[in-house]
């Protein structure tokens, strides 16, 4: 289950900046990415240039962030088969598959740089002090504590299940064993469910959640905000 | 922890003639007559099914059945029920499921912040009950990341925060290793409160009650000091029960 806790000890410059500055950034960054052009490859290399300051400034080890990155590839399939039939008169198509491909590995990357770096409990505190709902941010802590949970009873009734059943049986057999397993699952987390409200309500809970406490940001969170903005701007101008 | 406001000679939990029937039929409390006076350590003890833990949700009203419940000086009604739970503090067997933040702290924090308390008590309370179980420095930590040991400390802690006058615990030592339930009953047994403890730990309850209420299918069958009821050889075989090792002659063993 460690594949889920993409969070990685560390005393960094960027280990150390508030959630709420990390989380701009990178979205930030997402977003001017997807509006660059084929016609335009200086932006791109100032949004790139911009990620391989934030990668050093988190000291990340290039090997991991490349491998966490390459989760975009499947997803990169798709316009690369596409692409063949599409008519574009400006570029070939294959330079476009390449931008795409390239402007989605870098959003990866500023991704895998983000959780890297912060805490999911920072992050979700992060966005709720940015003004996200508390209903989803709370849904989220939610989802990511039970998700590890969950995975645990999923592990045990496999197990389970194998140590009776041998080895792996017949795809139509095994595929109602794996209903059952997902209806069993259900029933669970859905009594789990109630449990859990149970334990809320005796301490007080009566449908909100209580507020979150304000945080200031320190100089070099602003400091880190506004290279950022700069850097982006610089590449939307250019 | 807070005083007990209640004197000691007044009973801190009374019911009466408890009566509680599941959706499915099943009976599962049978006209329950009890009371626990201020300060007591009362064991509930009884086989599987027989009733403890739908006896324990009745006293946070949780579960609302048939008959006269007073927690505190308060019936047990719709209308007193945020006062009750501000009161008297239930440690849910499965400390998954009271464990239900991310960071401990903010878990700890949940029932005080809730009590609207100002932040610089909130993180008093929650200093003090994470002192209390032994987790100091465990602010941070994550839940999945606790041993079963610490997240049973851990769910006491979040109770302990709200610094109740009576603690319900529902099977507090089960799937502890030998140390992490010498530990809890060394937490356990300096807390001043009032408390009930749901077991099948008669090792447990012997260590940290003078008194034991024996349940067998939703009927109160044995109410009296434990070492007493617990040596009954006949009386704990009858209801599904041991005597522990403790009070076993060496024939018995």
């Amino acid at each position: 289950m460690s594949c889920l806790e993409s969070y990685r000890e560390g005393h960094s410059f960027l280990h150390h900046r508030d959630a709420r500055v990390k989380l701009l950034v990178s979205l930030a960054l997402v977003a001017c990415l997807s509006t660059v052009g084929v016609q335009h490859p200086s932006r791109l290399a100032i949004c790139a240039a911009l990620l391989g300051v934030l990668l050093l400034l988190g000291r990340l080890s290039p090997g991991l962030v490349v491998r966490r990155s390459l989760i975009v590839l499947p997803f990169l399939l798709l316009p690369a088969l596409s692409m063949p039939f599409l008519q574009t008169t400006a570029v070939s198509p294959w330079v476009m598959v390449a931008v795409i491909a390239v402007k989605s590995w870098l959003a990866a990357v500023a991704l895998v740089a983000l959780m890297t770096t912060t805490r999911f409990e920072d992050l979700v505190d992060g966005a709720a002090r940015l003004g996200v709902p508390r209903l989803l941010t709370t849904l989220g802590s939610f989802m990511y504590r039970y998700l590890f949970v969950l995975l645990d009873e999923v592990r045990h009734m496999n197990d389970a299940r194998l140590l009776r059943s041998g080895v792996r049986g017949a795809l139509v057999p095994g595929a109602r064993i794996a209903g059952s397993l997902v209806a069993s699952l259900f029933v669970r987390t859905y009594d789990r469910a109630e449990r859990i409200h149970n334990c809320m309500v005796v301490r007080g809970f009566a449908g909100t959640m209580a507020p979150i406490a304000p945080q200031r940001c320190s100089a070099a969170d602003w400091a880190l905000l506004a290279l950022a903005l700069v850097a982006m701007l610089g590449a939307v101008l250019v | 922890m807070r005083e007990s406001v209640v004197e000691q000679t007044a009973p801190h939990i009374g019911l009466h003639q408890l009566r509680f029937q599941y959706g499915d039929g099943t009976l599962a409390l049978q006209g329950i007559s009890l009371t626990v006076n201020a300060g007591e350590s009362v064991a509930l003890v009884g086989p599987n099914g027989s009733g403890k833990s739908t006896l324990l949700m009745h006293l946070v009203g949780l579960l609302q059945g048939q008959g006269e419940i007073v927690v505190a000086g308060l019936p047990v009604v719709k209308t007193h029920l945020p006062e009750i739970r501000r009161r008297v503090g239930l440690v849910f067997q499965h400390p998954d499921d009271q464990l239900f933040l991310l960071r401990l702290y903010d878990d700890v924090a949940f029932g005080p912040r809730n009590q609207g308390l100002a932040p610089d008590d909130v993180h008093a309370r929650v200093t003090e009950a994470l002192a209390r179980v032994r987790l100091d420095g465990y602010v941070d930590r994550v839940a999945h990341h606790l041993s079963t040991g610490e997240k049973k400390r851990a769910a006491l802690a979040t109770v302990l925060a709200m610094q109740p006058e009576i603690l319900l615990l529902d099977e507090p030592s089960s799937n502890l290793d030998p140390r992490s339930r010498r530990d809890l009953q060394r937490i356990l047994a300096e807390l001043p409160v009032t408390k009930i403890i749901a077991t099948h730990d008669m090792e447990f309850a012997l260590a940290l009650c003078n008194r034991a209420v024996i349940l067998d299918a939703g009927q109160v069958v044995a109410d009296g000091p434990c070492r007493a009821l617990f040596a009954d050889a006949d009386l704990m075989e009858r209801h599904g029960l041991e005597v522990p090792a403790s009070l076993c002659a060496p024939a018995c063993c």
